[in-house]
């Protein structure tokens, strides 16, 4: 079991779970990453903050569309978004102490004016090998194999 | 975080439990100043992006590109310093 949890700092509902992020193509080291877990995404997602505060990523690099193995544009509630697509490694520590990897990609906002505060997102490409539960009124938040 | 000069191993193997942890402690060693202050930052800068180093605020400003220049005309990286985005707009999200 991999224990989330409900943002502290709000009182409307946001249950993260944290995951840790290796990018192959950027750096060798394990980058803990509060993501926002959003069953309507398709895809886990990294916005403009967590890109260069805990990536490391620089805004001109996020921009520069060509200096990334891919590229996409996602729809959404808010309009179309693009995205620099990069292989990952997720790292899930369970509470009995396993670590379970999860090889798949990354999607890295390109920013604009409306998404540099938005928060990292968890989607079905990671959900899809979990169970996920949200109890609001019990303050739990966890995803289970 | 990512390190200047950090090359990357083909052979990268799960990390270990102390290794998540170690990184883990810093993370919630920041995630837990912002919370612990989060009513008094959140009322002198209010939907912005913050910095901050041993208690000190270093840089504000509700623009990304700006806060990461004036980090950077410091001659400090974004992911060097502890920095959040301050905002309760969260229930108003729609994502």
């Amino acid at each position: 079991m991999i224990a989330g949890f409900f943002n502290p700092d709000v009182t409307s509902p946001e249950p993260y779970i944290r995951a840790y992020v290796l990018l192959p193509d950027v750096a060798n080291v394990w980058i803990p990453l509060p993501l926002l877990v959003d069953t309507g995404s398709g895809a886990t997602c990294v916005h403009p903050h967590d890109a260069v505060h805990r990536l490391g990523s620089r805004l001109d690099d996020l921009l520069d569309t060509t200096r990334w193995p891919g590229f996409e544009v996602r729809g959404g509630v808010g309009g179309s978004a693009a995205y620099a697509l990069t292989s990952a490694r997720y790292a899930f520590r369970h509470d009995d102490g396993r670590v379970q990897r999860i090889d798949t990609e990354l999607r890295i906002a390109v920013p604009t004016a409306g998404n540099q505060g938005l928060p990292s997102i968890l989607g079905w490409d990671i959900l899809q090998h979990f169970t996920f539960t949200a109890d609001w009124r019990a303050r739990i938040v966890r995803l289970e194999p | 975080m990512r390190r200047e000069n950090e090359l990357t191993d083909p052979e990268i193997e799960a990390p270990s439990v102390e290794e998540l942890d170690r990184v883990r402690a810093e993370a919630d060693a920041e995630d837990g100043y912002f919370h612990e202050h989060f009513d008094e930052l959140y009322r002198t800068y209010p939907e912005q992006f913050i910095a901050v180093k041993d208690g000190e605020v270093l840089t504000t400003d509700p623009s990304l590109f700006d806060f990461c220049a004036q980090l950077e005309a410091r001659g400090i990286r974004p992911y060097d310093v502890w920095t959040t985005f301050l905002t309760k707009r969260g229930a108003k999200l729609t994502l």
